[in-house]
């Protein structure tokens, strides 16, 4: 009969579709089980992280590396334009606990710079924190959460010069396993970086504070003296 | 094996911003490390050491506002945190580790340096890299669909993902996480394909029209 051949194409026809279709899930699970790795590496002890793959040229970093010389060198304002970020920079030290001590909750508005690191531009870490909320509102760092890799922070230092950094490193660090090095240190030689820290994780109303750290990690690609 | 592990703790004090010592530095200065190793009354200070071999070590200097605690950490050694004394005079102090109950076991040392000299040696600024988390948020914006929420969800981010490959089809469609359309393709597949191989078997036992009947449907 002329119906014979049909039922045994068909059925190869969608056997081979079949496996198309099969192979070509297992492969994308490979290529995701591939990259999640490649992340859950880098991201050990930390919630997530977000991380700039190729990004633009490390700057050189600006003359006066060292803390104490160069009086104009201090940062004087802080801006991510991409969420909305603005505020003066204070300067600040270290707090009993080995932390860099955030503004007072009066001046929310207000970014600690920690003068003990780097300056802006300068090669080393220069560290900023600012408050994510108050136990009213919102406060300076609010969105910092939103700051997404490939994105710029620009520090502007009181000789009016402005140094430029690309975000490259958007992660939430938890308090109970805190890689110092990693939230604070350089992450690789010679390059001036910065870092945004403020409160990230969940809130924890008994010890009224975050569980854990937002941490921004950016280089230096420009700098300018406008 | 003592080597071994004053080694991992030079590591691990390198790692949390101490002092530049290398492995046999660590040795050689003896068996507990101060970090940083040049202090300033009143300033906070790291002591580890990899020589006790049980859970708890205190260590004890005239230098020190107290005796300090040293914990397990990750590395294998004993670790704490203690505090310059504010009338802690300029010089070289000797610092004590007890193991557990076992006096004077290990020996180290700080030095306590003169307040106005901070300027000089703050240039190598590693020596004072913060080691602890910051405070700086109120609660105040905890229960918005704030920061707190979205970190929250980060860290469910595998949950999520799992309960998304779970849903499929719906997931996948709507542009859902990477796993959800390959799960759905492999599931889809292999499931095209143990139905063909049922098929088969049953035209092949049954002769022709078993296998017409299921080509209606």
């Amino acid at each position: 009969m002329a119906a014979e051949p049909a039922p045994r194409g068909r059925p190869g026809l969608v056997t081979a579709a079949a496996w198309v279709v099969l192979l070509l899930g297992l492969w994308l699970w490979a290529r995701d089980l591939d990259e999640s790795e490649g992340g859950g590496a880098v991201t050990d002890g930390a919630a997530a992280a977000q991380v700039l793959r190729a990004g633009p040229p490390a700057a050189r970093p600006l003359p006066g590396s060292a803390t104490g010389s160069a009086a104009g060198s201090t940062p004087a304002g802080v801006a991510v334009p991409s969420v909305g970020i603005e505020g003066p920079v204070v300067s600040r030290g270290l707090d009993g606990d080995g932390a860099v001590e955030a503004p007072p909750f009066g001046n929310a508005n207000e970014i600690g710079w920690y003068r003990g690191g780097a300056r802006p531009g300068a090669a080393g870490v220069a560290v900023f924190v600012g408050h994510m909320d108050t136990r009213a509102k919102p406060a300076v760092f609010y969105r910092l959460g939103d700051v997404r890799p490939g994105e710029e922070v620009t520090v502007t230092r009181a000789d009016g010069r402005t140094a430029v950094f690309t975000v490259d490193r958007v992660e939430t660090v938890a308090k109970d396993d805190f890689d110092a090095q990693r939230v604070y240190g350089q992450h690789k030689r010679g390059r001036a970086e910065i870092r945004l820290l403020t409160c990230g994780g969940a809130y924890e109303p008994g010890e009224r504070s975050y569980t854990g750290n937002l941490v921004v990690s950016g280089y230096l690609t420009r700098t300018g003296t406008g | 094996m003592r080597p071994a592990r004053a080694c991992l703790a030079a590591v691990l004090l390198l790692l949390t911003g101490g002092a530049a010592v290398s492995c046999t530095d660590a040795h050689a200065q003896g068996d507990v490390t101060v970090t940083p190793y040049r202090v300033q009354r009143g300033d906070p200070v790291q002591v580890s050491t990899g020589v006790c071999r049980g859970d708890y070590a205190s260590a004890t200097s005239e230098a020190f506002e107290a005796p300090v605690n040293m914990r397990p950490e990750n590395f294998g050694g004993l670790t704490g945190r203690g505090k310059i004394k504010w009338t802690a005079r300029p010089g070289t102090y000797p610092v004590w580790v007890d193991c557990d109950g076992d006096r004077r076991v290990a020996r180290g040392q700080v030095v306590v340096e003169e307040p106005h000299k901070r300027p000089e040696h703050w240039k190598n600024n590693w020596h004072h890299q913060p080691w602890s988390p910051v405070t700086a948020g109120g609660g105040g914006t905890a229960k918005q669909t704030g920061q707190a929420a979205r970190t929250e969800q980060a860290e469910q981010a595998e949950q999520a993902e799992q309960a998304q490959s779970a849903t499929s089809a719906r997931a996948a469609g709507a542009d859902g996480g990477p796993g959800a359309l390959p799960l759905t393709l492999v599931g889809g597949g292999a499931a095209v394909l143990a139905l063909t191989l049922v098929r088969r078997r049953t035209r092949g036992a049954a002769g022709g029209t078993g296998a017409e009947a299921a080509d209606g449907g």
